[in-house]
């Protein structure tokens, strides 16, 4: 690890200055995942702006919006009433991360940003698109039973990136139209919560549409009639501390026994949480069955590739997405 | 002892309630700490060691390569013949230039903190020749073959297994085949691998390992210092 600054601004300009005036600098909030890739020489910031001491900490339930602060902790977000109340698929999904000790230090902010878990990415003695720009994907070759079915071209797939983003809260945010709201040098501006991941195309380098000096200070979520019509399904290795091979965020509106709104989105399958938004629209104004349930997979399912270890996810990935609404429709 | 008996562990309690003290938790003045480079590759040779930028890095007191490394008194004198050693052989730490395995220590710098020795590990540039290397247990699986002196043995533990009828297969109405593969399985101690010498004397040096057989330890050290 290389010997780096340690700054700790009271104020959110001051953060983003120091960010800013230097290219060496990045943001870190709880640490748990910019302390690892420190260590394994994946990062070597020359300045650490530690934005712990910023006043970004609040959840609050505001005319019909849920407002959550960057640095609120996963475990206090996914144990706070106006979260059960309000958007308990998030509060499941949360719950489904990492481990208790860890949930104490994530912050919001943090896990949104997280990095991928890719080995190739991890190991720098490998090519990696991601880390190096331009010097190859050794995972299309490799080890790649956890990598991405959507959102990448297969003739392309060298010189992109079959990484997944690891993050189940983000997974949830997608589903639930989120906002992001985020503070640059110029002042504020608020994006989907959809629209700050991005997919690897040529640039696999940069995982969001952020700037390097832009700091996330919260999210917003909308109301919306879900309800308890909610289910996040994560599937992974082990029953705990593990991350999503395929996860399902599924909630649905539905009224007089007919879908009024659905949301889809999943995670483990993409560079980016994925929205299916194709089966969601089928849903609409049909009534609730399982057979209803397969075709949305199925139409999901349209675009997904694989690269050999990953074959399973094309059975895992629909059978999980009938699995996920199933459990939110309620019908087991 | 019956199977059913079990016995509690000295450190059990401790270990548990996490307040056991691990090797690398023993406090010492004036200690050096040592880090190592590994291997990136699973099989091949060395072709360079660029190492001066480490030997040159703030706090370092030494890099170690197999270049450098003085002999190890213990070792059996028998000269190696030339070339790649012998599988079977035992494994020498810094005494060629050949890589045998993944994450083979290559060099270790040693550095007035952890943290300086890391960061000057970090600087040691290595390049290698790469030879095909073979760790593909189902792609090998065709040359699978019994080891001679395995076979060679009546009192091998590795032999096959025989137990009830082994012909009634032969005979039997309802055949299943199917494959059965183990999934990978980590040796994952609670421990992490660290050792503190501490010499005490000229000729007393008190060794703090994480190991599961501390007297076979001893002796192997006391073996190799000599
Ligand atoms: C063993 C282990 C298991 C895990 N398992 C799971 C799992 O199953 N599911 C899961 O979802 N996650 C899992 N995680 C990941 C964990 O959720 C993340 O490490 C955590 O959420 C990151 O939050 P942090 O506050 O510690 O981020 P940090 O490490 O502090 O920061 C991460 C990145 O975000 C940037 N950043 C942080 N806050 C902001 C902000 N407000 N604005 C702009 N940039 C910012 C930092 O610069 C850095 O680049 C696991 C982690 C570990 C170590």
């Amino acid at each position: 690890m290389k010997a780096f600054q340690y700054l700790r601004p009271s104020k959110v300009q001051d953060a983003i200055r120091a960010v800013g005036s230097d290219p060496g600098a990045r943001f870190i909030a709880g640490g748990t995942n910019l302390i690892d890739l420190m260590k394994r020489g994946i990062v070597s910031p020359d300045k650490l702006v530690d934005i712990n001491h910023l006043p970004l900490k609040k959840i609050s339930y505001q005319s019909g919006r849920l407002k959550i602060g960057a640095l609120a902790l996963n475990s206090e977000v996914a144990a706070h009433p106006a979260v059960l109340q309000k958007q308990p698929l998030l509060a499941q999904a949360l719950h489904s991360g990492a481990s208790g000790q860890l949930r104490n230090m994530a912050t919001m902010g943090g896990n949104a940003l997280q990095r991928t878990r890719c080995p190739y990415f991890y190991d720098t003695a490998f090519p990696c698109n991601k880390r190096k720009p331009g010097s190859g994907c050794a995972a299309v070759e490799g080890i790649n039973r956890m990598h991405s079915i959507f959102g990448v071209e297969k003739a392309n797939a060298t010189q992109s990136c079959i990484a997944v983003h690891p993050s189940d809260m983000s997974v949830a945010l997608a589903a639930l139209d989120a906002e992001v709201i985020i503070q640059g040098q110029g002042g504020e501006r608020r994006i989907a919560f959809t629209d700050l991941h991005r997919l690897p195309g040529n640039q696999p380098e940069l995982d969001t549409t952020l700037e390097r000096n832009e700091l996330i200070t919260g999210f917003e979520i909308p109301d919306n009639d879900f309800g308890m019509h909610a289910h996040y399904l994560k599937v992974r290795d082990r029953a705990s501390f593990a991350f999503a091979i395929v996860s399902v965020a599924a909630a649905l509106d539905v009224k007089e026994g007919k879908i009024n709104a659905a949301r889809l989105a999943m995670g483990g399958v993409a560079h980016k949480p994925w929205r299916l938004f194709e089966a969601e629209r089928h849903l609409l104004g049909k009534p609730v069955s399982e057979a209803l349930f397969r075709q949305a997979a199925a139409l999901g399912m349209r675009d997904a590739v694989s690269f050999g270890q990953n074959d399973y996810k094309l059975r895992m990935a629909p059978n999980a997405v009938v699995q996920a609404l199933l459990h939110a429709a309620a019908i087991e | 002892m019956t199977d059913k008996e079990s016995l509690d562990r000295v450190d059990g309690p401790e270990k548990v309630a996490g307040t056991a003290t691990y090797s690398a938790e023993y406090r010492f003045k004036n200690l050096a700490h040592a880090v190592l480079v590994t291997s990136t590759i699973a099989k091949g040779e060395i072709t360079s060691m660029e190492t001066r930028k480490a030997e040159r890095a703030p706090g370092v007191l030494t890099v170690l390569t197999h270049l450098n490394a003085p002999e190890i008194p213990g070792n059996p004198k028998a000269v190696q013949p030339a070339g790649r050693a012998a599988v079977g052989t035992a494994f020498r730490l810094f005494h060629d230039r050949y890589i045998y395995f993944d994450g083979q220590p290559v060099a270790l710098v040693v550095a007035e903190t952890a943290e300086k020795a890391k960061y000057a590990a970090s600087l040691i540039q290595v390049t290698y020749q790469t030879e095909k290397h073979a760790t593909d247990f189902e792609a090998n699986s065709r040359h699978a073959a019994l080891p001679v002196n395995i076979q060679r043995s009546q009192n091998s533990p590795f032999k096959d297994y025989e137990r009830g009828n082994p012909g009634a297969v032969v005979q039997a109405e309802v055949k299943i085949e199917a494959t059965y593969t183990i999934p990978t399985q980590h040796h994952q101690p609670l421990e992490p691998h660290a050792t503190i010498a501490v010499w005490e004397g000229d000729d007393k040096l008190t060794v703090y390992d994480k190991n599961q057989v501390s007297n076979l330890h001893r002796e192997t050290s006391r073996r190799h210092l000599n």
